[in-house]
């Protein structure tokens, strides 16, 4: 074990939905969809029992002094708000964070700008914000001039630069901030090739100088070859913390999957139970993934489900790529025992004009008033192609116009 | 064991609802970003203007001819605070002009930090810095302003005995001043952090600060001496802690005027409690504004 620098102790942050001092919120605590009322869909399944948006829940990790710790996730996962608990920009709803230094934060580079000021006016501005003082600034000023490539126009106000110079300038002045833990937010996302390269270098002296970075990107080649540990976030919960190479498959694998087969058990859920019944495990297209005009879709489920439920169903949605409701299926789960389970599947697909589609699956119960329960329920459980049939020449992929659905038509 | 290993932390950030805190700590190791805001309001105010750092001086002047001729000349408001001595002499140009800057710097200052927290939210929801920077900036930065305004006041001051216009009696006491503007920067931190915070939730408050100032300003003794004010209703007038110091700042610039111990003492003890509070309530409002406001 090396020096800590920084400890999540069992951290969560809440977040009330709707207008405040309104008193509008959605009121869905009781995890039945109703039609028509739904959340978006990156937020499903993320509301607790006081109807409050867990942005973060239950995160806890370590990281050494020195350490560059990759942190990624979908738009919307908890990094952003897991940064901002870090550098004190707002407190979290329970848990601590223990902290051994000094943190300074690249997010959102040149905040504080102020565009009537010149450029060297603003380097002690943007300096003082970040924590330095007016001494140090002196001291490095004509680095960060140097870095930022924008001496030419040191003494213009800022207002008049172009957008990349005025990235340029607010990464060089962070660049060059003393704190022991620095967060990096999304920073390579300034400038052109040349500039981004002299960052990552950049970034990696400042690893070298023994320093502390959280780094969050969506670029994953950068994660790659800066980071040495990596934490993957999905809907505010830590899916996974250890190498990069895992964690970036893992990152890769939220959402839309092209796999023919796929582990389900840690997929997003679209909705939000404490107690479920059933929880799907596992989906095998046998081997496919792309499927000719008027053959069928055939599969198989695994699920676990916690006690016998009697009027257990499996509700299978068909979503076209660009997000609209195309059909929908359904068929009894008889016999099901406790535990796992394994079921074949077959959906008759082959009446869908050719296009990428994708798989929603729910286990719904029924219960004696014909009243549908949802137990599980997978929004994106598999995603799979249509093409074109060579003996039918005239659907050609033209969705827009034509729907998704071909009707059995004939003279009579 | 786990005891101990706690103790090797430095920093802890925990939720900490409803803590008060003071937090002067931060502020002394901020106080280069607060000259450095503070600055940036100043300079950028007369950024462009034709006349720049003229309007410095002009605005006063004009305001204060306006008081002389509105309050003064046509409204007839007596310009001075109690009898004095026949020897000293008094025009309302100057009355007005140290009531008018004193007042404005307090306005200014409470309007100022009362919109702190939302005017800097896009910042302050990216980087953490103590946020009682902002407020202290505020107040700084009108301080400034003040401190051009005073000279200006004293430049006439002086002006008007040397012409033989004015006839004060000037003594050691007038170097209390500073005690003054002390007292009127806690006063308009206190009232203006108090309004701050409640500005995040209900933005209503911010539509009410602008007309509670003015009604303020009609209870002061600004643009009229304390002697329009009725003898028997003079206790009760002066539970307003700035109209004291009002007095006061004029007993200290002209030599003679109304002071009165026990109002100062009573509204230096209202300034202190509303400060106090002021800063509490901030430090307490600032751990989560971010997701309020």
């Amino acid at each position: 074990m090396g020096n800590p620098m920084i400890k999540v102790e069992h951290v969560s942050k809440e977040y009330r939905l709707g207008v405040i001092g309104q008193k509008i919120r959605w009121d869905r605590a009781d995890g039945i969809l109703q039609d028509g009322q739904t959340l978006p869909e990156l937020y499903e399944g993320r509301m607790n029992e006081k109807g409050m948006l867990m942005a973060l829940s239950d995160i806890s990790f370590e990281v050494e002094t020195g350490e560059t710790l990759g942190i990624i996730g979908l738009n919307g996962a908890g990094k952003s708000t897991l940064l901002k608990l870090i550098t004190k920009i707002t407190r979290p709803s329970a848990g601590r964070i223990l902290l051994n230094g000094h943190v300074a934060s690249m997010i959102e580079i040149g905040t504080g700008f102020h565009p009537e000021l010149t450029g060297r006016e603003n380097i002690y501005l943007n300096g003082a914000i970040l924590g330095m003082s007016v001494r140090e600034i002196e001291r490095k000023l004509e680095e960060i001039i140097d870095f930022s490539e924008c001496r030419m126009f040191i003494d213009t106000p800022v207002k008049r630069y172009s957008s990349g110079m005025y990235l340029k300038l607010g990464f060089a002045v962070a660049a060059y901030l003393d704190a022991e833990v620095v967060i990096m937010d999304e920073v390579l996302s300034v400038g052109d090739a040349a500039f981004q390269n002299k960052c990552i270098q950049k970034i990696r002296e400042i690893s070298e100088s023994g320093r502390t970075i959280l780094f969050v990107s969506h670029n994953m080649n950068a994660i790659r070859s800066l980071c040495s540990r990596c934490l993957v976030l999905d809907q505010g919960k830590l899916q996974f913390d250890g190498d990069v190479e895992s964690a970036v498959q893992r990152y890769l694998s939220v959402g839309l999957s092209t796999d023919p087969a796929r582990d389900l058990e840690y997929q997003r859920r679209a909705f939000h139970k404490t107690q479920n019944m059933a929880h799907m495990t596992y989906i095998d297209l046998f081997g496919r993934t792309v499927f000719e005009m008027g053959e069928v879709l055939r599969f198989r489920l695994c699920f676990r489900v916690q006690r016998i439920l009697e009027g257990l169903c499996l509700r299978s949605g068909v979503w076209s790529a660009d997000g609209s409701a195309v059909a929908i299926g359904f068929a009894r789960l008889a016999d099901t025992r406790e535990g796992e389970n394994e079921v074949q599947i077959c959906v008759d697909i082959s009446r869908l004009l050719p296009g990428k589609y994708r798989l929603e699956l729910l286990l719904v119960e029924m219960d004696d008033n014909g009243r549908m329960v949802k137990q599980d329920a997978l929004r994106n459980a598999v995603a799979f192609e249509v093409a074109l049939h060579k003996d039918r020449p005239a659907y050609q992929a033209c969705n827009r116009d034509w729907g998704y659905v071909e009707l059995p038509m004939s003279v009579e | 064991m786990e005891e101990q290993r706690n103790e090797q932390w430095k920093y802890c950030i925990e939720p900490g609802n409803g803590k008060l805190e003071l937090g002067f700590g931060n502020l002394w190791q901020y106080r280069g970003l607060i000259y450095l805001f503070a600055k940036r309001d100043f300079m950028s105010k007369y950024r462009q203007t034709v006349l720049g750092p003229i309007w410095m001086f002009l605005s006063p002047l004009l305001t204060t001819v306006m008081f002389t001729v509105v309050f003064g000349n046509m409204a007839k408001f007596p310009t001075m605070d109690s009898v004095v001595p026949k020897k000293i002499v008094i025009p309302a140009f100057l009355f007005y002009m140290i009531g008018n800057t004193l007042w404005v710097y307090f306005a200014n200052t409470v309007k100022a930090v009362s919109k702190t927290l939302i005017a800097n939210a896009r910042i302050m929801g990216k980087v953490y810095y103590p946020r009682l920077v902002s407020p202290v900036a505020s107040a700084l930065s009108n301080q400034m302003t003040m401190a051009v305004r005073l000279l200006l006041f004293a430049c006439f001051l002086v002006g008007g005995v040397v012409c033989g216009r004015v006839s004060v009696h000037i003594t050691w006491t007038v170097l209390l001043f500073p005690l003054l503007i002390l007292q009127m920067t806690l006063l308009s931190l206190g009232v203006g952090l108090i309004i701050s915070v409640l500005t995040v939730k209900y933005r209503d408050v911010g539509f009410m600060v602008d007309f509670c100032l003015q009604l303020w300003l009609y209870m002061t003794p600004v643009v009229y001496g304390l002697r329009l004010v009725p003898e028997k209703w003079i206790g009760l007038y002066m539970l307003n802690p700035v109209a004291p110091v009002m007095t006061t700042a004029r007993c200290l610039c002209f030599g003679g005027g109304y002071f009165q111990i026990v109002p100062v003492l009573w509204s230096w003890a209202a300034t202190l409690l509303l400060f106090l509070a002021g800063v509490l309530l901030f430090n307490r409002a600032e751990k989560n504004f971010v997701d309020v406001i």
